[in-house]
C-alpha cells in the first residue's frame, strides 16, 4: 500500500489571502420546468437568487436569455432578453428570495450541435460587485429539437 | 481585502489571473496615446501651412498629403480603439449585444416600417427570390463562388504565355543579330513547362464548365420550411448525355477562424436529402438524360424536407448554408457538379 501524502506550501499562507477573508457570494438559477429541452415559441420561466452578500456590496445585476456559438469559429452571439438591476431595485426585497423571470423564446436561432460549431442557449446572470468583481452564473437549455448529436 | 497590484498575468483555461483592469486600462492608455499623437501632428502639419505658407517644410505636395493620411490614420485608430476598449470595459458582452440589436432592430423599422421580430441571423430572403421562374415560382443563381477557378487560371495561363512570347521574342532577336544569350535560351525551357502546364489547368477548367452548357433551376416555394414539399425543376441546354444525373438538397456548416495573422475558413457537410424525380422513376442508367441545342434536356423533381433539419444560420463568424447540388457523369468528361443556394427557415419564422 502506498501513502500518498497532500503536498503543502513550502510558506504559510498569509491570513488576508485566505479563502475566509473574502465573501464569495452565491448565485442561484434554476429552471421552472423540469426538461432542459423548449420549444420555440414557448415561455421560458425561471427563477433566481443571490446568497452570502448583503445589498450593498452589489453595484447591478444582469438577466440575460442569449445564445452563443461554441466551436472552431470566432464566436457569435445574440441577446434575446435582457434586464439590468441596480442595487436599489435588488434592495427593495430579500436578496435570497427567489425572482422569477418569463420569457417567450424566439423561433430561431435553434439549439444546434455540429461538426464544427455549436449554437447553445442559456440563461445568464452576470453579478457585479462594488469592489470591481464579477460573478456569472449560467444555465443552459435546448431550443428546438434539430440535432443532439451530429 | 486589499488586491495586491499585478502587471503581468497567466492565461488559466477560458481565464486571466491577474487583475483584468491592468490590462485594460493599458490598452486604453495605448490607443488613447495614438490618439493624441495623431492629432497633435495633424494639427501641426495643418497650422504650418496656414501661418507659413512660404517656409520649404512640409510645402503642399505629395509628401504633404502623405503626412496628413498618416496622421489622420493614427487620430482615427486611436480614437476607434480607445471608444472600443472603453465599451469593454464598461458594458457586458449581454448588454452591447442587446444595444447593438435595439439599435439594428429601431434602424429596420425606420426604413421598412416592419414590426418584425429580429431575424438578424437568418438569410435574408430577397436575394433568392428576386428572379421569376417559367415553369415554377423561383428560378434559383448557381453559386458565384465556382467561376474563381475559372478566372483565375486564365488571368495566370495569359500572363505567363505573354511573358513567354516576350522572352522569346527578344531571345531570338538576339539570335539573329549574332549575339546570342544563352542564359536567356535556357531559361525558355522550364519556363514553356510552366506554360505548358498552366495553360492545360486553364482549358481543363474550360472544358468543364464550357463544354457542358448553362443549367437552369427552379423551385416551386422559397424560403424552404421543415415538412414540407417542393418541386424542382432542371433543365439543362447544350449538347450532352449523361450517364447519371442526379439533385440533392446539401447543407454545409462554415467556421470562420483567426489563426496567428491568418483568417481561415473551415466548411463540412451536414446533411444531404436526394430529390426524386417525378416522371422518371430513377431506372439506372436513365435512357433519356439527352441534351441537344433544340431540345434541352428537363426533369422535374421533388423534395421533401425534413421536420428535424436545421434551418439556414447566418452568424459574423459561424454560418449554416444550404444548397440544392447538381451532380451528373458524362463519358469521357470530368464529374459535372453545380451547386444553387437555397435558404432553409425554422418553422414559424417566416
Amino acid at each position: 500500500m502506498a501513502d500518498v501524502l497532500p503536498k503543502f506550501p513550502s510558506r504559510r499562507l498569509p491570513t488576508r489571502r485566505t479563502v475566509a477573508g473574502r465573501i464569495e457570494p452565491a448565485l442561484g438559477l434554476r429552471l421552472s420546468t423540469f426538461q432542459p429541452g423548449m420549444e420555440p415559441g414557448e415561455a421560458l420561466e425561471f427563477e433566481y437568487c443571490i446568497q452570502r452578500i448583503s445589498a450593498q456590496m452589489i453595484d447591478r445585476l444582469e438577466v440575460s436569455v442569449a445564445w452563443y456559438t461554441e466551436g472552431k469559429g470566432s464566436e457569435d452571439m445574440g441577446v434575446h432578453f435582457f434586464e439590468s438591476h441596480s442595487r436599489a431595485e435588488l434592495s427593495k426585497s430579500a436578496l435570497s428570495q427567489p425572482r422569477r423571470s418569463k420569457v417567450t423564446l424566439p423561433c430561431a436561432p435553434l439549439s444546434f450541435e455540429g461538426k464544427l460549431f455549436k449554437i447553445r442557449w442559456c440563461i445568464r446572470l452576470r453579478l457585479f460587485l462594488a469592489d470591481g468583481r464579477e460573478k456569472t452564473a449560467e444555465q443552459r437549455f435546448y431550443l428546438g429539437s434539430v440535432t443532439s448529436e451530429l | 481585502m486589499r488586491k495586491r497590484l499585478r502587471l503581468w498575468g497567466k492565461k488559466r483555461g477560458s481565464r486571466m489571473s491577474g487583475w483584468w483592469v491592468v490590462g485594460s486600462v493599458s490598452e486604453a492608455a495605448f490607443f488613447g496615446t495614438l490618439f493624441l499623437l495623431g492629432i497633435v501632428s495633424l494639427t501641426t502639419v495643418i497650422t504650418w501651412q496656414l501661418f507659413w505658407p512660404e517656409s520649404s517644410i512640409l510645402k503642399i505636395g505629395f509628401g504633404f498629403w502623405l503626412m496628413v493620411i498618416a496622421c489622420s490614420s493614427l487620430a482615427i485608430i486611436g480614437l476607434s480603439g480607445f471608444a472600443l476598449k472603453v465599451s469593454g470595459t464598461l458594458a457586458s458582452p449581454e448588454r452591447r449585444s442587446s444595444l447593438v440589436d435595439k439599435a439594428i432592430r429601431d434602424h429596420q423599422r425606420r426604413a421598412d416600417g416592419s414590426k418584425q421580430a429580429d431575424n438578424s441571423h437568418l438569410p435574408e430572403l430577397q436575394s433568392f427570390t428576386d428572379s421569376p421562374g417559367v415553369k415554377l415560382a423561383y428560378r434559383l443563381a448557381s453559386q458565384s463562388g465556382e467561376r474563381a477557378p475559372l478566372l483565375l487560371s486564365m488571368l495566370f495561363s495569359s500572363a505567363w504565355n505573354t511573358m513567354l512570347a516576350v522572352l522569346s521574342v527578344i531571345s531570338i532577336q538576339n539570335l539573329a543579330v549574332g549575339r546570342p544569350n544563352w542564359f536567356q535560351i535556357v531559361l525558355l525551357v522550364p519556363f514553356g513547362v510552366v506554360s505548358f502546364f498552366s495553360t492545360r489547368w486553364f482549358f481543363r477548367i474550360f472544358r468543364k464548365h464550357a463544354g457542358i452548357g448553362p443549367t437552369a433551376i427552379e423551385i416551386s416555394d422559397l424560403p424552404l420550411l421543415p415538412g414540407e414539399l417542393y418541386q424542382v425543376y432542371l433543365c439543362q441546354y447544350g449538347r450532352v448525355v449523361f450517364d447519371k444525373l442526379t439533385i440533392r438538397l446539401a447543407g454545409y456548416e462554415e467556421a470562420t477562424y483567426q489563426q496567428g495573422t491568418d483568417i481561415r475558413t473551415e466548411r463540412a457537410e451536414i446533411a444531404s436529402y436526394a430529390a426524386e424525380p417525378i416522371e422518371n422513376s430513377g431506372q439506372e442508367p436513365q435512357p433519356g438524360l439527352v441534351a441537344d441545342p433544340e431540345h434541352p434536356l428537363e426533369m422535374l423533381c421533388q423534395i421533401r424536407i425534413p421536420f428535424d433539419i436545421m434551418h439556414s444560420f447566418h452568424g459574423a463568424n459561424n454560418s449554416v448554408r444550404w444548397k440544392l447540388v447538381v451532380t451528373g457523369e458524362v463519358k469521357k468528361w470530368p464529374t459535372f457538379c453545380r451547386s444553387f443556394p437555397v435558404v432553409v427557415y425554422p418553422r414559424d419564422a417566416r
